[in-house]
């Protein structure tokens, strides 16, 4: 199954949230998912382990993570967010 | 439904504030003069704002989702401000960049990956049509308590 990593700045609001409706709306699209939630500055040592990670909050890939990285911001604002459906479900391959 | 998302003694309109940093530092006194965060959740939740800001771009009104650890809480709650007039605030997504805030939405949580429902409910109102033009309108606490109790 893919591993999606859902990363805010705490890791228990926003990437609650987020972690939610990724799995709504992936299961929409027939994926089903593993997703776990973890703080932004968690990211560098976890993110190898997960098929994309999704942020809220900035994140300079300053590690050169070959993961790939989508915002996840379309979650709480409603901006974009079949596009960033769409970006997560080519990310998972 | 509505009155589990938030208490109306957490609910606050025309709320004078220069900053963000008085915009979160009032609204977290507000709730820590309730019994309902500690007192180290009055400075912690301003450097949390400088570290990890919250300000959303929603559209025409934009919101900021200020929230800290839950060690620092005592009762979950949902503070809400409405500004007299729109404050800078970080954007979550870019920090280097600005938004004017008309809203502040305080999380106090008392559990990490909990209270989804209350999170879904407040983040599907910003999201609304309309909800916060109606919010930002209202010129009463009982009109806004209205809006609130129809769309959360």
């Amino acid at each position: 199954m893919k591993r999606v990593l859902i990363a805010c700045g705490n890791g228990i609001a926003t990437s609650t949230m987020v972690a939610m409706k990724v799995r709504e709306a992936l299961k929409e699209k027939g994926i089903e998912v593993k997703v776990e939630q973890c703080k932004l500055l968690e990211v560098p040592a976890k993110g190898a382990d997960y098929d994309v990670v999704v942020t809220t909050g900035r994140y300079d890939n300053t590690t050169n993570l070959q993961t790939p990285i989508v915002s996840g911001m379309a979650f709480l604002t409603g901006i974009n967010k079949a596009a960033t459906v769409d970006e997560i479900v080519k990310a998972l391959g | 439904m509505s009155s589990k998302m938030y208490d109306k003694s957490c609910v606050f309109l025309n709320v004078e504030a220069n900053s963000n940093e008085e915009a979160v530092r009032w609204l977290a006194e507000q709730l820590y003069e309730q019994g309902r965060v500690k007192e180290g959740y009055l400075t912690r939740i301003i450097e949390r704002e400088a570290e990890y800001p919250t300000g959303l771009l929603c559209g025409a009104i934009n919101v900021a989702v200020p929230h800290t650890e839950v060690e620092l809480v005592n009762q979950k709650t949902l503070g809400i401000a409405v500004l007299k007039k729109p404050v800078q605030f970080h954007r979550m997504d870019a920090p280097e960049e600005l938004v004017d805030v008309s809203v502040l939405f305080m999380f106090a949580l008392t559990e990490a990956h909990a209270h989804v429902e209350m999170l879904q409910k407040v983040f599907e109102f910003i999201q609304g049509e309309g909800n916060l033009e109606a919010l930002t309108k209202a010129d009463t606490l009982e009109a806004a308590l209205q809006v609130l109790d129809e769309k959360l």
